[in-house]
């Protein structure tokens, strides 16, 4: 107990005998007004405070002579010598480059953006949550170069794909996302299998993320940026900081946002020729007088988001807590999603805020209900297309189920039979899916200053998501999809991983013109992932429409699975900064893993990096600043988890049979990590006060040593072989203007500019293809649809392949002896990736008022669509219906029979033959160019001496805001940005994925 | 001073974690599995791991499932070319094996499957077993010898001796055909022996619960073992007599002996329906060829109702004569249909007697009777096996001839009386010169409906006489009268083991096409 009282005494001693000075201040910007939100601080330290509402400050130092260093976004940073003077009033902040600018980096390492060698996009939080989307990645959409985005196809909060500076590789191409430095998980969960479509998308591990606790979002697209995540980051880095609490009175942050959805556009309909025949699928009969049908089957969807947050503290200790709640319904009617976000920061400084302490809890609990999932199969919207002119729709809305008296339910009711069509109230009232996560992200940290230039810091988190995915298939579902008594699936998984790292930072400046910063660190990850599966399909259930594990009647004959796939790395990793004279800079960064998919090896990865701040060696008028730089990096990729286990430890039991896999590595050679090498160059530029910013980057990307599987000669006792090969080479120019037109007290104007330009090309795949022109490595399979995604040498990423017309030397099409048009190969059709792609964007302030709008162009590229070929063969497309008010369809073509000339064929005979979906799709290609109003949101921030009056309001925003409003320009008979798959294949096609649809509403803030 | 410790502190925690990552990475070999695959250790239990492959390598001799491609590993081929059956429908505009355009992507499922699914299972039960189960080897080895001579007598040189032994060029080397049928012997050889020692010293059954041929008699098996080598001995009889002979010898010596009664016949005894089922009736891709036609309707052999249902077309049995113009499925498809088969059949005891009485008629010893004895043992065995009676009246006829094959469809591909096509055999014993057609007319229709050893023996024989092409797309390659001698390699060989695949063909003794005749081929 004296022991206490005595080390008590001596704490408040300490205390009281630390020196202690309070500063205050104001500041303000160039126009006199005050500014709220600066940053104030210590330097040297972590003690910092910002301004308040009336631009005021007050900061207690612990040294008498400390510096304060005043920051705010826009502006150069000042430095203040408490020395001099205890209360500065009226600190004018001073336009211009921030020069000093910090960036987060990779690991999250702060760095002066000022001697990156490499590109780092920013993308500011407001740029999120303005115009919020259920997945807050798709808002990144158009604001910053290199950065691609498609929205994927099953509705609200559905995964996306995102691809930074071309797709790269054969297994997967998005980003790694980071959160505070630390990665998260994102399971590609939104990729199609085929074109049937079936997959499940439980939406991807960004789009648990709450928007709203996003401070900022550093994207690092190329290697060199990345490299110090090794191999996870092949395919670039989108790092999210988040909001924590500050020191000062609490703040808190309400924010309403209420966003409709509604089809913007629906395929080109016929309603006017009626069913071929009594009883036919199809709608090549006599002309009728149909309704439409099909606008009214979607509803107006809705999604609405309330955030709730909370952030202050004491000066030696911070929290930040929000909750969010996100609740929407789709333009499909069943379709829901409701998600709660709980997240809590917590920051402590301890030992004269040499130790700093930071832990985080998120928690989010999303359930959706049945999401349409493109395809054709499960999916309403092709029997709602297809239904046969004439008869009436309604009736099959009301009974889409009737009472069978020879089973004693309700069974289907529908004019078809076939695989690809299902009455669609059926669909969505008894082939019913629920998708549930909880997931779980928890992160600590802790850093020690050990001198000024020295400090260590240790980190670790816990990422576990939890789905489970059930569906239910009712009796009488079609044939193809369930059995007799419907169909069950289940599919529960448990994604975790666990991260883990220990740095030492060095910053030291060596002498006056030579600043070095080196870290040294070793980190470990741990990813797992869990699956339980059943599915009854094939070995049906025993009693109709009950679904369970226990009912399935013969699980032998469906599908049964449990299995856990692993991956553990470690990996140490260094990086040193050279500083010379403020003018040049060097950077260099080494890594080397180890990871369990490759036991045998280990793999080392280095990269280096120089850049020269011209504008500190001379002097150009008008220009701030200017920067030329260039860096070149490797990175590698190890592949899936189990690739290299020899064959025979790979037996399975499948349906009660041990199955030999046959795959595995050629005999006598050991599977190596994929590789990514490169390299880019760019200059940054700064002119009157940074009015205008430039930044222009050239890469260029070469990914070689992909994992492939191809086909073992037979004697070789394998199937397949395991093989690295290949080389996908991206090359592209990067461009971002950024303008302030106006910039008066009352009124500004700020523009961005954007550009992309991706070449991608294929360079190699494997001698086994490049040598043969039969062969193609398909990443989609033809299979029975005439598309397919194919890597051929001198072709480029993405490649659609498709059936093309016979044609002759003449190039005229071929018309064999039924007068049908003739199938010629299975060849290359197009590339949807786009030639280039632009975005603009404008801000534009004239008191509270704010106008912003985001027009996003993507140019060039092809794009199939499935879904037109089969609206064609069912006779229900308006391009039907002219051709039969025209009387045929007009070709030009000659007879296979006789050569003679033909001019024209009978519509029924000539869509017969082109569409469907083994037709002759080269009739489906569309260019994929559009240009379309990504964003528009206007805004009326409340003035503050209204707020006053209230007492408790200190800022209130209201705004309406749009998405995808209309397209400038369309080529394609539908959203090309929509994507069907998020995996790797499956690019560039429409197969009844959701009609283009617009997004509008209103947003609330407001804050305490 | 207390900076100083902390700075040691966390440098060595640095070190450590750093010195730990080179230890730390030992149960990476572990951690690359999933603990819920199945591992060796899972499968040690009633011999699992070196038994279950059995499965699937019995269920591919003749593959089972799926039935497309027991269509173009065998139907389209020795089905056809034996003169049991004929398509009714004109693959690929007719251009195809029928007539004599051989298709690759077909006949890649006759090379493929017997690798993928024969060869790689024996070798993954060669290296699991090892020096613990040899009995399981032995048992490997014969299976792998009922696969395998299929192949070869198909191919002629294949991946034999050299399977899985994949040089640093990705070469996997070709044996060439008699060197396959030194190993065919050798291996039948060694197996006999291990289950000749193993059951001198178990009564154990180990093969049991994986056995669909025998549910796990070894005796059985070594009956089978030893009939094989009947087959191939007679097989090589013309190249090389006298190895004939040794073999064939062999094979009576031996104390077990060779398949003598029904219940020993090689026939695959699970619930999977037979293909051809799904191939004739479901599909109607396959019907009734016109030899079998002319020869059972001629000889007036009741075996033809247990093989044939008559044509909806007719009303009688009617058959499609082999590579024929066809223009349009429906044009027949109402010939005579197959009647619905039951196990799957690779070899009977009626075959082994025609085996052992063609022993005979060269004079072999052992053959455990005359050739006449044996060849009415064979008939007497077939009808057996069919339940069928009247046998000594049919093994008595010495009048009825294959009869004149008529087209209803097409006038062009009758074949009249007195044509050279139409063979003048009888069923009963004389002895007129023509005991070999005789012996192996009458073997052809026991064989029924295993095409593929039918053909192997028409080429040996030239026996049945069978009726040629009409339509020949060979482009010269393929003689019509000659018929064809075999199938191309296939061009994923070529792509992917081209220096294995020249040195089969380098041994082939002509060009790499169908007309080329096999080494045991030979006049």
């Amino acid at each position: 107990m004296r022991i206490l009282t005595t080390l008590l005494a001596l704490l408040l001693f300490a205390t009281l005998a630390i020196a202690q000075k309070t500063v205050s201040g104001t500041i303000m910007d160039a126009n006199g007004d005050t500014v709220i939100g600066a940053n104030i601080l210590e330097k040297g330290t972590a003690n910092g405070t910002i301004t308040d509402i009336d631009g005021t400050f007050k900061l207690k130092v612990t040294d008498e002579n400390a510096v304060l260093v005043i920051s705010y976004t826009g502006y150069a940073n000042q430095e203040l010598k408490v020395s001099e003077q205890a209360s500065f009033d009226n600190i004018v902040l001073q336009e211009g480059i921030d020069l000093s600018e910090v960036v987060v980096t990779a690991l999250g390492i702060s760095r002066e953006k000022k001697g990156l060698t490499y590109a780092v996009d920013e993308v500011d939080a407001s740029e999120l949550t303005t115009v919020k989307d259920a997945n807050v990645v798709n808002t990144l959409s158009g604001k910053a170069a290199g950065v691609f985005i498609n929205r994927g196809g099953s509705g609200v909060g559905s995964s996306a794909k995102v691809i930074l500076r071309g797709n790269k590789s054969t297994t997967n191409n998005q980003p790694l996302y980071v959160v505070n430095g630390i990665p998260i998980t994102n399971s590609n969960a939104g990729s199609q299998a085929g074109v049937f479509g079936g997959g499940v998308d439980g939406g991807d591990g960004i789009s648990n993320i709450n928007p709203e606790d996003i401070e900022s979002v550093s994207i690092l697209k190329g290697a060199s940026a990345a490299a110090l995540y090794g191999s996870q980051a092949a395919n670039g880095v989108i790092m999210i900081t988040t909001k924590k609490g500050a020191a000062g009175k609490p703040k808190i942050s309400l924010s309403s946002s209420t966003v409709f959805e509604s089809v913007s556009s629906l395929p080109d309909l016929q309603y006017k020729y009626g069913q071929s025949s009594p009883g036919a699928e199809f709608s090549w009969g006599d002309a009728v007088s149909a309704p439409d049908h099909v606008t009214d089957f979607f509803q107006t969807g809705v999604n609405l988001i309330n955030s709730f947050s909370i952030s202050g503290g004491a000066e030696n200790m911070q929290s930040y807590f929000s909750y969010s709640n996100n609740s929407a319904k789709g333009i499909i009617p069943t379709n829901e999603l409701k998600r709660h976000n709980f997240s809590f920061n917590q920051s402590a400084q301890f030992f004269d805020k040499k130790l700093g302490l930071n832990g985080s809890v998120n928690f989010i609990n999303q359930k959706v209900n049945n999401r349409p999932a493109g395809g054709l199969y499960f999916n309403p919207l092709t029997g709602l297309y297809f239904f046969p002119r004439g008869l009436d729709f309604g009736e099959y809305e009301s009974n889409y189920e009737v009472y069978s008296p020879d089973r004693n339910i309700n069974l289907q009711n529908w004019v078809a039979d076939r695989d690809i069509q299902q009455n669609p109230f059926w669909i969505l009232n008894r082939n019913l899916n629920e998708n549930t996560r909880n997931r779980m992200i928890s992160a600590v940290s802790a850093k020690y200053q050990l001198t000024d230039w020295l400090n260590v810091q240790a980190r670790g988190n816990i990422d576990k998501a939890v789905d489970n995915y059930e569906q239910k298939a009712y009796a009488s579902t079609q044939g193809t999809l369930a059995d007799h008594n419907g169909r069950y699936v289940l599919r529960n998984t448990d994604e975790q991983q666990l991260y883990g790292d220990v740095i030492l930072g060095m910053n030291k400046n060596l002498s006056d013109n030579l600043a070095l910063d080196v870290n040294l660190g070793a980190s470990h990850t741990n990813r797992s992932f869990y699956t339980v599966f059943a599915d009854s399909k094939d070995g049906d259930l025993s009693f109709a429409n009950k679904f369970g594990l226990q009912y399935l009647k013969n699980p032998n004959g469906g599908r049964l699975y449990e299995g856990l796939s692993r991956v553990k790395k470690n990996a140490v990793f260094a990086s040193a900064q050279l500083g010379i004279n403020n003018a040049y800079y060097i950077d260099l960064t080494a890594r080397n893993d180890w990871s369990s998919a490759l036991p045998t090896q280990s793999y080392f990865y280095p990269s280096i990096g120089a850049s020269v701040v011209l504008s500190e060696l001379f002097e150009v008028k008008g220009m701030d600043f200017a920067k030329l730089r260039a860096s070149y990096a490797i990175v590698g990729n190890d592949v899936p988890a189990y690739a290299t286990n020899e064959r025979d430890n790979r037996g399975q039991v499948v349906n009660g049979q041990l199955e030999l896999s046959g795959e595995g590595p050629i005999p006598g050679t050991i599977l190596q990590p994929e590789e990514s090498k490169s390299f880019e160059v760019g200059l940054d530029l700064r002119f009157l006060q940074s009015k205008l910013t430039l930044d222009l980057t050239y890469y260029k990307t070469n990914t070689i040593n992909q994992y492939i599987n191809i086909s073992a000669p037979a004697g070789s006792g394998f199937e397949r072989y395991l093989v690295n090969a290949g080389d996908i080479q991206n090359a592209g120019i990067e461009a971002a203007l950024g303008y302030r037109l106006v910039d008066r007290k009352n009124f500004t104007w700020n523009g961005f500019l954007n550009f992309t330009m991706n070449r991608n090309e294929v360079l190699e795949v494997h001698p086994e293809f490049d040598e043969n022109e039969e062969a193609t490595f398909f990443i989609t399979n033809e299979a029975v649809n005439s598309y397919g995604m194919a890597l051929k040498k001198g072709g480029s990423f993405g490649d659609i392949y498709g059936v093309q017309f016979a044609r002759d030397d003449n190039g005229k099409m071929i018309i064999d002896a039924d007068g049908k048009p003739k199938k010629g190969d299975f060849g290359l059709l197009g590339n949807p990736n786009p030639d280039f792609m632009m975005g603009l964007s404008n801000e534009i302030a004239f008191k509270g008022i704010s106008l912003r709008f985001l027009i996003d162009g993507r140019f060039g590229g092809q794009v199939m669509s499935i879904t037109e070929a089969l609206l064609d063969e069912f006779g229900v497309s308006q391009r039907t219906a002219d051709a039969r008010d025209a009387g045929s369809v007009s070709v030009d073509a000659i007879s296979e029979v006789d050569n003679s000339a033909i001019s024209s064929i009978d519509p029924a005979t000539y869509y017969g033959a082109v569409g469907g979906r083994n037709g002759i799709t080269e009739n489906y290609i569309y260019d994929a160019t559009n240009i379309r109003l990504r964003e528009l949101s206007v805004g009326y921030q409340l003035p503050s001496s209204l707020l006053k009056n209230s007492g408790f309001i200190e800022t209130a925003k209201i705004s309406f805001i749009g998405r995808n409003l209309f397209f400038l320009m369309n080529e394609a008979p539908f959203d090309p940005d929509v994507t069907f798959s998020t995996g790797v294949g499956l690019q560039g096609i429409d197969i009844f994925s959701l009609p283009a649809s617009r997004n509008f509403g209103f947003n609330i803030t407001l804050g305490f | 001073m207390k900076k100083g410790i902390l700075y040691v502190a966390s440098l060595t925690f640095m070190v450590g974690a750093m010195l730990c990552l080179s230890g730390c990475n030992n149960d990476f070999e572990e951690y690359n599995q999933d603990p819920y695959a199945i591992t060796e250790t899972d499968l040690e239990a009633d011999y699992r791991l070196v038994g279950e492959p059995f499965v699937n390598m019995i269920r591919n001799i003749y593959i089972h499932r799926p039935e497309w491609q027991l269509q173009l590993q065998q139907n389209l081929v020795g089905d056809v070319y034996s003169g049991y059956m004929m398509p009714p429908t004109p693959f690929a505009g007719n251009s195809n094996n029928m007539t004599y355009n051989l298709v690759d992507g077909w006949n890649t499922w006759i090379w493929n499957p017997a690798y993928n699914n024969v060869m790689s299972s024996a070798l993954f039960v060669e290296q699991k077993a090892g020096d613990d189960f040899p009995e399981f080897i032995a048992w490997s080895k014969i299976v792998k010898v009922a696969a395998m001579h299929r192949l070869t007598d198909i191919f002629g040189p294949i991946i034999y001796t050299q399977f899985g032994n994949v040089e640093k060029d990705g070469t996997i080397g070709y044996d060439c055909q008699d060197v396959v049928y030194d190993n065919l012997f050798k291996d039948l050889n060694s197996a006999i022996a291990e289950l000749d020692e193993f059951r001198a010293n178990s009564a154990a059954e180990p093969f049991a619960q994986f056995d669909e041929v025998y549910g796990g008699d070894m005796t059985k098996w070594v009956q089978l073992a030893n009939s094989l080598r009947l087959r191939l001995a007679m097989r090589v009889s013309k190249v090389d007599p006298a190895r004939a002979q040794t073999e064939a010898e062999k094979a009576m010596n031996h104390p077990d002996g060779v398949i003598t009664s029904n219940d020993g016949n090689f026939t695959v005894k699970n619930d999977v329906a037979h293909p051809l089922n799904t191939i004739n009736s479901a599909w109607g891709d396959i019907r009734m060829g016109a030899p079998m036609q002319s020869i059972l309707m001629g000889l007036n052999d009741p075996r033809i109702g247990t093989y044939f249902q008559v044509s909806e077309r007719t009303g009688d049995y009617q058959g499609i004569r082999q590579g024929i113009e066809i223009e349009d499925k429906g044009d027949y498809v109402d010939f005579s249909t197959l009647q619905n088969l039951g196990d799957v059949q690779l070899m009977t005891a009626a075959e082994v007697y025609f085996l052992r009485a063609e022993g005979a008629l060269w004079g072999w010893n052992n053959m455990g009777g005359t050739a006449q004895e044996l060849y009415e043992l064979g008939v007497t065995t077939s009808f057996e096996q069919h339940g069928l009676s009247g046998v000594s009246d049919y093994l008595a006829d010495d009048t009825s001839t294959p009869a004149p094959y008529n087209d209803p469809q097409n006038n062009d591909n009758n074949v009249d009386t007195g044509s050279s096509y139409l063979s003048t055999i009888t069923v009963a014993w004389e002895g007129d010169g023509n005991e070999l057609e005789r012996i192996i007319t009458q073997k052809w229709i026991a064989m029924f409906p295993d095409g593929q050893e039918a053909w192997s023996e028409y080429r040996r024989t030239g026996f049945p006489v069978l009726f040629p092409v009409m339509v020949n797309n060979s482009g010269g390659e393929i003689d019509t009268e000659a018929q064809i001698k075999r199938i191309k390699y296939i061009s994923g060989e070529y792509a992917q083991n081209p220096n294995g695949v020249q040195t089969g063909v380098s041994c082939l003794g002509g060009s790499d096409t169908g007309g080329t005749a096999l080494w045991w081929d030979v006049d």
